[in-house]
């Protein structure tokens, strides 16, 4: 180790010489050091917002329209259904279509509550 | 200037530093420290480094100075024709929370300190990590959300 009055008159060239010698090993480890170094420096400036936000994925708005598309037909199928199921039965129909009827009833409107929450939930997202 | 310019500028001068520093103060834990200080002050400092010339000429004067500084603290080798009337060296100078941003960092896993690096020390874009990682960039976008989380709750 040198004397701190030699320190105070090594020259340039002493410097630049000193720094050249192979004889001093350097730590593998000091490169990494020295980069984690400079990330701690930049965060503790300016906080995690130093770090700007990663690459936006690919394809992250195609992503929303597949769930869009069969929440969408679900719910025209159901309209369609809707409007398109019969009002009424005759007067005189059987009593097993009586019955029939009243269950497709109940399954029409199942279906079209459940078509419809699911649209609401795809279009709240 | 930007981080990738202070790292092709500044970071491949390291060995030579550490090597200074460790003549200068003849212990591997002591030239570390100093180079990091050194460090440090530079990037603190990185906008005035536009105009200088040589960046390894203006690295070893200020090691120089933060080597003879750490002497005067330490005291162990004070001789005789130094005056005692010196002004007390100043404590190296550090941004607010460097300490616990350097323990947050040093939280992260080997490949998020790696990734870290790359995007903040070196500078390098996106496409240019996903092409030396060979990771997709959504899977980057993921990484970089998760570091960035762990270290706001730290910092």
């Amino acid at each position: 180790m040198m004397q701190l009055k030699d320190i105070q008159q090594l020259s340039e060239e002493d410097l630049r010489r000193l720094a050249q010698d192979p004889q001093i090993p350097v730590p593998d480890s000091l490169a990494a050091r020295l980069e984690e170094t400079v990330c701690a420096a930049a965060l503790a400036q300016g906080g995690a917002e130093a770090l700007p936000e990663g690459p936006r994925p690919e394809g992250r708005r195609l992503r929303w329209l597949w769930g869009a598309v069969p929440a969408v037909a679900l719910a025209s199928l159901a309209i369609l259904l809707q409007v398109n199921r019969p009002r009424s039965l005759p007067p005189d129909a059987p009593e097993e279509a009586v019955l029939a009827y009243a269950a497709l009833e109940r399954a029409f409107d199942a279906f079209g509550e459940a078509a419809t929450n699911g649209y609401k939930t795809f279009s709240n997202q | 200037m930007n981080p990738e310019e202070f790292s092709q500028l500044y970071l491949p001068l390291a060995d030579g530093l550490y090597r200074v520093a460790f003549r200068l103060l003849g212990s591997q834990a002591e030239a570390e420290d100093a180079v990091q200080d050194l460090f440090i002050k530079l990037w603190i400092g990185r906008d005035s480094l536009e105009g200088v010339r040589s960046p390894a000429a203006w690295s070893l004067t200020l090691l120089r100075n933060l080597c003879i500084d750490r002497l005067r603290v330490r005291g162990g080798t004070r001789p005789e024709a130094v005056p005692d009337d010196l002004p007390e060296p100043p404590p190296p100078e550090r941004p607010e929370h460097f300490d616990r941003a350097l323990q947050a960092v040093h939280r992260l896993s080997g490949r998020e300190r790696q990734l870290l690096r790359f995007r903040l020390a070196e500078g390098l874009s996106y496409e240019e990590i996903a092409r030396r990682t060979g990771q997709s960039p959504r899977a980057l976008r993921v990484a970089f959300h998760r570091i960035k989380d762990k270290l706001k709750r730290q910092i």
